[in-house]
């Protein structure tokens, strides 16, 4: 057998096994889609218990870059770069632990499915429920383009195979298993791919430690020749204001993801999210520290300048991989950033079904007088999340230099369109449709156009300027709108 | 607890939340550059880095557990007019 197909067997098994889960999943709850199909493919009926709610949110939230392009940095950085990830930690407890309860009892009272559900409820707004479905339609799917782009060029990095084999043997099969599986099985493989992160995690740890010499070792060639890895500022290629960016962008306003967000619509039980924030503020933690160690202490099996390395720190953690480990056991790890990748990937296909077929397709159906039948919706539902899917497979097969521009606007985007729409909705009364539009509106226009020509204010992220013009406009806009009707604050307050 | 109870609780929890985020940041902040100045290393790494990074995360942790045991709540998550038919149904 040769060493290739060694590297290439452990992530086809697994891909082989996410599908299966996800077939034998959608057998064993077919009676509960007999109770309501839509309800039960976007959101798994509302019965996600703690741990695979804390699984699901951070294998949605932690993507390919966590496991590429994350810990190359930290190679380059040091343990700045640890230190700045570790912001992460805060990300559970916010969107669980702020939006959780309330979105949980509204959800449940006003019967929604997705978060657009409870945006158009809220703000009594078709139009801001058109614009949501947009937002979130274009920017997750140049994150999924970005993330099959990831996971197949570390494929193949480290296998050897081409890249459209890599694309074909995990691409093709996430499509298809978020089709079968809907939620339920988008929740359930996002927990398997988690703990196979973190296993991945420590095969490569130990293998990075082995083939260095040891930790002693690592850390001598690294305070003789890279001393400035050591310092939180790295020489002055960490600066403060990096660190107050990230701060925003992957700490506090990862509130504002809709991916995250629509979890709090998924869980069975206070008793859930309680042990779902524990669990995920330990996995996220672990995850983030550990993969980025691991970057740093690549500099004793990668010594040299970037350029021995093809310039650019995406090829760091594939090298480390291929340098460190057997082809068996580099095949197992790589199982790890590819599980990364498809966990992101279900969540965020699955998401921009919903918002195709329940926000903007059914919903208008029933406006019209015409819902469609159960039977009718479910085959649209499954068939759309099918057509999107492989239209986004094959987008990157060669992505168009367009997606990779709308990718770098993604997350920040979406977090601009959408932070002040859940929480000030959320939590102030006075907040009401003409904010949320103007909010929505300025806040991603705003913040599109920044990232556009490198407009910045003190250095920092343009996330600040998103956030804070979205911030501005949804009080100018609420204070100049019309009150929402007080039989709809209601349900909210 | 009825629906404005819950909602007066979820308040709580939420201010609670962002003060969290206050005292991780605060942490983080000494923990790690603070703790840089120093300069010191321990097992040949540098005492900021475990302080800064391993301590931010314990210390979240902590909070997190602290949140849960003492400020957050239980309750229903239905309605409270079905939660009330069902305790109902519950006595008979």
């Amino acid at each position: 057998m040769n060493s290739n197909f060694l590297a290439l067997l452990p992530v086809f098994l697994f891909m082989v096994t996410m599908l299966a889960v996800s077939v034998i999943l959608r057998k064993s709850n077919s009676r509960k889609e007999s109770q309501g199909f839509v309800k039960e493919y976007f959101i798994g009926s509302r019965s996600l218990g703690g741990f695979v709610l804390a699984m699901t949110t951070v294998a949605t939230y932690s993507s390919v870059s966590s496991f590429v392009g994350g810990p190359g940095q930290a190679w380059s950085i040091g343990f700045g770069w640890i230190y700045m990830s570790v912001v992460q930690v805060t990300a559970l407890f916010l969107v669980l632990g702020v939006l959780g309860k309330k979105m949980a009892i509204v959800g449940r009272k006003i019967d929604a499915v997705t978060v657009i559900d409870i945006i158009r409820h809220r703000y009594q707004s078709d139009a801001i429920a058109m614009i949501s479905a947009v937002i979130i339609v274009l920017f997750f799917s140049a994150t999924m383009v970005a993330q099959f782009v990831g996971g197949a060029k570390l494929f193949e990095a480290v296998t050897g195979y081409s890249y459209l084999t890599g694309l074909c043997v995990f691409g093709l099969v996430v499509v298809l298993y978020t089709t079968v599986g809907g939620f339920r099985g988008v929740a359930v493989t996002d927990t398997i791919c988690s703990i196979v992160m973190l296993a991945g995690m420590f095969l490569l740890l130990a293998g990075v430690l082995k083939q260095g010499g040891g930790y002693e070792n690592i850390m001598n060639h690294i305070a003789a020749n890279k001393p400035e890895m050591l310092e939180p500022f790295s020489g002055g290629n960490m600066p403060l204001t990096l660190y107050i960016s990230q701060w925003m962008l992957v700490g506090i306003f990862t509130i504002g993801l809709p991916q995250s967000v629509v979890r709090n619509l998924s869980y069975k039980d206070t008793k859930s999210l309680h042990r779902a924030i524990i669990i995920g503020t330990i996995v996220v933690g672990a995850m983030n520290i550990g993969m980025n160690f691991i970057g740093v202490l690549s500099q004793g099996i990668l010594p040299e300048g970037l350029d021995a390395y093809g310039n650019s720190v995406d090829n760091i953690i594939p090298l480390a991989i291929a340098r460190s480990l057997p082809p068996l056991l580099a095949g197992i790890t790589i199982i790890g950033p590819i599980a990364a990748s498809i966990s992101t990937i279900s969540s965020l296909l699955l998401s921009a079904t919903s918002s195709i077929i329940k926000d903007v397709y059914l919903y208008e159906k029933e406006k019209r007088g015409a819902a469609l039948p159960e039977s009718r919706a479910k085959s649209f539902s499954q068939l759309c999340n099918l057509i999107l899917g492989l239209a986004i497979f094959a987008i990157s097969i060669n992505p168009p230099s367009v997606i990779w521009k709308i990718n770098m606007f993604a997350f920040g985007g979406l977090e601009s369109a959408f932070v002040w729409i859940f929480l000030l909705g959320l939590f102030w009364k006075k907040a009401n449709k003409t904010g949320a539009i103007w909010s929505m509106v300025c806040g991603t226009l705003v913040y599109c156009l920044t990232m556009l020509v490198g407009f910045k204010i003190a250095g920092i992220h343009q996330i600040l300027i998103g956030v804070t013009v979205a911030l501005i406009a949804m009080v100018a806009g609420s204070h100049f709108g019309k009150k929402t009707d007080d039989e709809i604050l209601d349900i909210y307050f | 607890m009825n629906r404005k109870q819950k909602y007066g609780q979820i308040r709580k929890e939420a201010i609670a939340c962002f003060w969290a985020l206050v005292a991780v940041i605060v942490f983080w902040t000494i923990a790690g550059i603070g703790v840089s100045r120093l300069n010191i290393t321990i097992f040949h790494t540098p005492l900021w880095a475990i302080t800064g990074c391993i301590g931010t995360w314990i210390f979240s942790v902590a909070l997190v557990i602290w949140l849960v045991k003492h400020v957050f709540q239980d309750f229903s998550l239905e309605d409270e007019g079905e939660s009330l038919r069902m305790e109902g149904a519950d006595e008979q």
